[in-house]
């Protein structure tokens, strides 16, 4: 057992891109779910606005990067009001189920083959945000970082400082901008729809207008994630979007504490730092015969991180909603609605 | 760095895939085969949905059959392949059984030749001349609407039996995905596996399938429910229930799609309408699926158990000041909904196959067929589920067949936006 | 202790008044103006009859569920500056009523004047911030919001609300001013020293108290409230009528569903029976019980229980005295 990269590779995942994307999805579904009571479970979609709307506009259109990164935005936007003029004035469940449903429609028709000249099909686009590391300041060829006691390894090459230096930078704006905005009376009228819709609506505030922000702030996290992976991964792939990216992310605000300013940004980092370190475990068990083949292959391994994955999702439902940072009187899915 | 998704990590190192098959005909109905030399297989690249063909790509290699009928094709790589039977190449009198079937989906796997299978029959052993490709709109519509029958048979079924659940408890139950692939499997099982007879196999896997579905009502659900869990709360919890699951049986399973036993392979028509032709598969999910469906509707509103179940849907409390065992109604309506559930899986591997993923296929189109309907209507649930079966096959006229759940889960949107309380669900009173 | 008991006078009534006043120390002892007294002089007590000075008018009011109406109001008026009670037997249609008014049900048909102004097509929230606040059958209160939160969320108007004045820090001073506005009221309510509690721990009785002083905070017209007293226990609900009258001596118009006929007779200028869907009767408190449809009303809606808490009211009330004029004297408004 080699725990030396066990733990190197679990602390790596802890801050690794995949932590920034979902760290930065779960903000947004922080502040759809945890604050608003909005139950959006098609995070994944306002990741796919924004990938593809870099991936399109950029490789398929031909435009500067920078030009793709707004478009990609602005297709999170209108996906906002598209998913929140016919859903939110419906009950919770309702809004659950159409955007799961979006979620699964962007996926399948961004795959088509039908539309493959402007989306690539199943293949994706790839190979059209060259420039970001063009944009990148540090030498690619040396490496960055340290040893841990002369052993754990947390030496990254110029191409991932750089990557984790923007991804990180743009989990503290979005932690920022939800932290001004919660302690603001915007973010008082959220926590009231949260609670009562009925009540906040007789207290004269625009139900639909707030549930409306919300969600369309919240999703541009999200598509802020999808843009930060594209153009992280030079590519975007239409299987990367399926629904239960939503419900890995949900777990991570959920891990970290709903109705947290920092909850989803330290849950993300956990979901990534468990389920490598779950899987090198077994890899290594494996590896080195102490699990046999025939209760577990290599093939296996994947599977059964994901099992954790929703076993975590049920136990912290079921024996702490508030998840590590959370507040328990403040988790409003406590609650019998 | 690790993929987000876990299916996306299978790795093309190993060399040794091909497709293969062996061209046989059948010389007169029920009577033996006899293979057929000379007749060239083509390949291309594909996209494969849903066990269905999206889209071809180039070709990848062609072959003709030998003296046994055996041909071979070398594949670059594992992965998703159409394999085209070249109908030119038929000697006269041989013609494909299924005139849709001449292009065959292939998910080759790693190192391994994968076997693909084209039916076919000499003059009119199986009535293949009413299978041309040139069938007129109406033709392709009518065989079409029969499919999206038995597809809606199939949604009805799940439909029902969520919407059940839903209608006693107020869950909106995301597990019901795996319910779908755990009945499936254990008729799999016990067919496949044990060797038992489909049907019974199929039989056994309902009650298992209700069983199981009860087991989590009394071992899951109903302590959440005394400790006042909220529904959301519950919701939430059926997700992560859902994915442990769903990966478990990815564990389990492979990813890897497998035919039942009996009816993997069966081409002998038994009677046709028309232009449709009636497999005696499909007549077995048309009569169960209608029989279930009916004695449903009809056990609900006629047995003891039944009244209960709408007296709970109604009000838990009213129904318990009643003196009716909420708990115990509760539980029935899980086993009820599971066995639906079950056989409505069992349906859909027996008309196509099963595999890990179906569960989560089938759900949006049972969530779809559900709001159509009116949450918590037992009716609407099955109407809803032949509206989305037959509009889910109709839409491939119109649009590409990757395209079909599009459809119906864009009609689904449209009918929140305009009647949120679905088509059959009667209105809220506010207060 | 059931109120009822005592009501064996007039005179009685005027205690509990007194200790009713009973929020803020200031309000103690006091008993509230009442500026309705004699508004309703020379108003016809019959269904539908025409006030001086209507702050509400309903004409034609009708919605359907299914097959059945469950409103079909012809013609109401709610006098403003008055206590207005509306009651009925259960399923008479009251908090449907009170839906359509307020916006959060639309009638199939008739119109809905506010403060002579029609209000379909103005959504419920407008409509709140024009001054018609309502409160719940069931308490709303906000669960997970402390109490000062659940009262600042009630102003109106706030900078801070906008969204990208939120990010920014303009909105401070009004927050200042909100802040001290809602002490200022949970002071009044006698509840200042709850404000950083959760909401949802409160009692029964008192996040009713809470609604009733979250409603004051949004600067109301005319206050709705649908079933104030409903699961209260009987002191509180002593505070909770002195805190009603407030609102009136403040010059709020109040109208509200209730039950209670003791509640009723105890603080209501006027009263508006509603049966099946439609208003069947009008008139000052005292002479309501003594109208035959209303007894009928009651009668038939298998609520025999209600129909003789009814007569006992009427019985104890000496026929001469009109309620509307029992708070006297003390008008040393707050």
């Amino acid at each position: 057992m080699d725990w030396n990269s066990i733990i190197s590779n679990s602390l790596r995942s802890g801050i690794s891109q995949q932590a920034i994307i979902f760290a930065l999805a779960a903000i947004g579904l922080n502040l759809h779910f945890g604050y608003t009571g909005l139950l959006n479970f098609g995070q994944v979609a306002f990741m796919a606005a924004g990938a593809y709307g870099v991936g399109i506009t950029t490789n398929t259109l031909g435009a500067p990067l920078w030009v793709g990164i707004i478009v990609g935005m602005l297709a999170g936007v209108v996906l906002g009001l598209l998913l929140g003029l016919p859903t939110l004035r419906l009950k919770a469940d309702y809004l659950a189920i159409v955007t799961i449903a979006v979620g699964e429609i962007i996926r399948l028709v961004v795959r088509a083959a039908v539309l493959s000249d402007t989306t690539g099909g199943s293949n994706g686009i790839n190979g059209f945000a060259n420039s970001f590391q063009d944009w990148n300041p540090f030498n690619n060829s040396a490496t960055y970082g340290f040893r841990l006691f002369d052993r754990i390894n947390l030496e990254f090459s110029g191409a991932d400082v750089w990557e984790l230096l923007v991804g990180w930078t743009l989990v503290l704006l979005s932690v920022f901008v939800v932290w001004r905005l919660i302690r603001s009376p915007w973010g008082r009228v959220l926590r009231s729809i949260r609670e009562d819709e009925d009540a906040a609506t007789a207290l004269g505030k625009d139900v639909f207008r707030f549930k409306m922000q919300s969600l369309i702030l919240g999703g541009s996290f999200g598509t802020l994630a999808g843009i930060f992976y594209a153009v992280q991964q030079n590519s975007v792939q239409p299987d990367n979007y399926a629904t239960q990216q939503t419900f890995f992310a949900l777990t991570a605000a959920i891990l970290g504490g709903l109705a947290t300013i920092w909850g989803p940004v330290v849950g993300a980092m956990l979901f990534w730092i468990i389920l490598s370190f779950t899987e090198n475990v077994l890899i290594e068990l494996i590896d080195n015969n102490i699990m046999p083949d025939s209760i577990m292959e290599r093939s296996q391994v994947g599977p059964v991180r994901f099992m954790l994955v929703g076993l975590t999702l049920m136990l912290l439902m079921i024996f702490r909603p508030q998840g590590i940072f959370g507040d328990k009187r403040e988790i409003a899915i406590d609650e019998r609605k | 760095m690790m993929g987000l998704v876990p299916s996306a990590s299978a790795s093309a190192q190993t060399e040794g895939e091909s497709v293969e098959t062996t061209l046989l005909a059948q010389t007169e109905a029920g009577g033996d085969k006899s293979p057929v030399e000379g007749v060239e297989i083509i390949v291309y690249d594909a996209v494969i949905v849903d066990r269905q063909i999206e889209s071809t790509g180039a070709e990848v290699g062609r072959a003709s059959s030998d003296a046994t009928g055996y041909v071979s094709v070398a594949l670059p790589a594992p992965g998703q392949y159409a394999v085209e039977l070249n109908v030119d190449t038929l000697p006269a009198g041989v013609e494909l059984v299924r005139a849709d079937k001449q292009i065959l989906p292939v998910e080759a796997r790693i190192g391994q030749p994968t076997r693909v299978l084209f039916n076919l029959a000499e003059g009119d052993a199986a009535g293949a001349a009413r299978n041309k490709t040139s069938d007129s709109v109406l033709t392709r519509g009518a065989r079409l609407l029969f499919e999206g029958i038995i597809f809606g048979l199939i949604i009805g079924l799940c439909a029902i039996g969520l919407s059940l659940i839903y209608g006693t408890t107020g869950l909106v139950n995301f597990a019901l995905s795996e319910q779908i692939v755990f009945g499936a499997l254990v008729a799999y099982f016990l067919n496949s596996i044990l060797g038992l007879n489909f049907i019974i196999a199929a039989l056994i896997a309902f009650v298992v399938g209700g069983l199981g579905s009860a087991a989590l009502d009394l071992g899951l659900w109903r302590p959440l429910r005394k400790r006042g869990t909220g529904l959301t709360a519950m919701m939430i919890i059926s997700i992560g229930l859902a994915l442990f699951l769903r990966f478990f049986f990815l564990f389990l399973f492979g990813e890897r799609s497998r035919p039942y036993e009996q009816y993997a392979v069966q081409t002998k028509i038994l009677f046709s309408v028309g232009p449709v032709d009636v497999l005696p598969k499909e007549l077995i999910i048309i009569v169960v699926g209608l029989f279930l469906l009916i004695g449903t509707a009809v056990g609900l509103r006629r047995t003891k158990l039944g009244k209960a179940m709408r007296a709970v849907a109604d009000s838990n409390d009213l129904a318990a000041s009643t003196g009716i065992d909420v708990d115990r109604v509760v539980t029935s309506v899980w086993f009820v909904g599971g066995t639906l559930v079950t056989a409505g899986a069992v349906f859909f591997g027996l008309n196509s196959q099963i595999n890990w993923l179906m569960g989560q296929q089938l759900l949006l189109l049972v969530f779809a067929a559900v709001t159509l309907g009116g949450l918590g209507t037992d009716f609407g649930a099955m109407v809803g589920g032949l509206v989305i079966g037959i509009f889910t096959f109709m839409a491939t006229l119109v649009v590409a067949p990757e395209l079909k759940n599009v459809g119906a889960l864009l009609v689904m949107i449209l009918i929140l936006m305009f009647r949120p309380q679905g088509i059959f669900g009667r209105a809220e009173r506010i207060g | 202790m059931n109120a009822s008991n005592e009501m064996s006078d007039a005179g009685e009534t005027i205690e509990f008044g007194r200790t009713s006043g009973g929020g803020g120390a200031a309000g103690l002892q006091k008993e509230w103006d009442n500026p309705a007294i004699g508004a309703f002089d020379g108003v016809d007590k019959a269904p539908g009859s025409p006030k001086p000075d209507p702050i509400l008018v309903a004409r034609e009011v009708s919605r359907s569920f299914g097959g059945l109406r469950a409103v079909d109001v012809e013609h109401v008026e709610i006098q403003r500056g008055a206590i207005t009670a509306l009651i009925g037997p259960n399923g008479a249609g009251k908090t449907t009523f009170f839906n359509l008014l307020t916006n959060f049900d639309h009638p199939d048909t008739g119109t809905v004047k506010f403060n002579g102004e029609e209000t379909s097509g103005v959504r419920s929230h407008e409509l709140a911030a024009k001054g018609m606040v309502r409160t719940f059958q069931l308490t709303k209160v906000l669960a997970k919001m402390s109490v000062l939160d659940n009262m600042m969320l009630a102003a109106q108007n706030q900078s801070g609300e906008v969204m990208r004045r939120g990010l920014m820090n303009g909105w401070r001073r009004q927050e200042n001013e909100v802040e001290q506005r809602a002490r200022e009221i949970l002071d009044e309510f006698n509840m200042t020293h709850m404000e950083s509690e959760y909401a949802g721990a409160l009692s029964g009785g008192q996040r009713k108290l809470l609604e009733m002083a979250r409603a004051m905070m949004a600067n109301p017209s005319l206050i709705m409230l649908d079933e104030p007293m409903a699961g209260v226990n009987p002191a509180l609900t002593q505070s909770l009528l002195g805190h009603v009258k407030r609102l009136r001596s403040e010059g709020i118009t109040v109208m509200f569903v209730e039950h209670d006929m003791d509640v009723v007779q105890d603080i209501s200028d006027w009263v508006v029976v509603m049966a099946e869907g439609s208003i069947i009767a009008e008139g000052p408190p005292r002479s309501i019980g003594e109208n035959q449809a209303v007894v009928d009303a009651y009668l038939g809606s298998s609520h025999a229980a209600l129909t003789d808490e009814i007569r006992e009211a009427v019985e104890q009330v000496p026929a001469d005295t009109d309620l509307t004029d029992l708070p006297e004297g003390d008008d040393t408004d707050g």
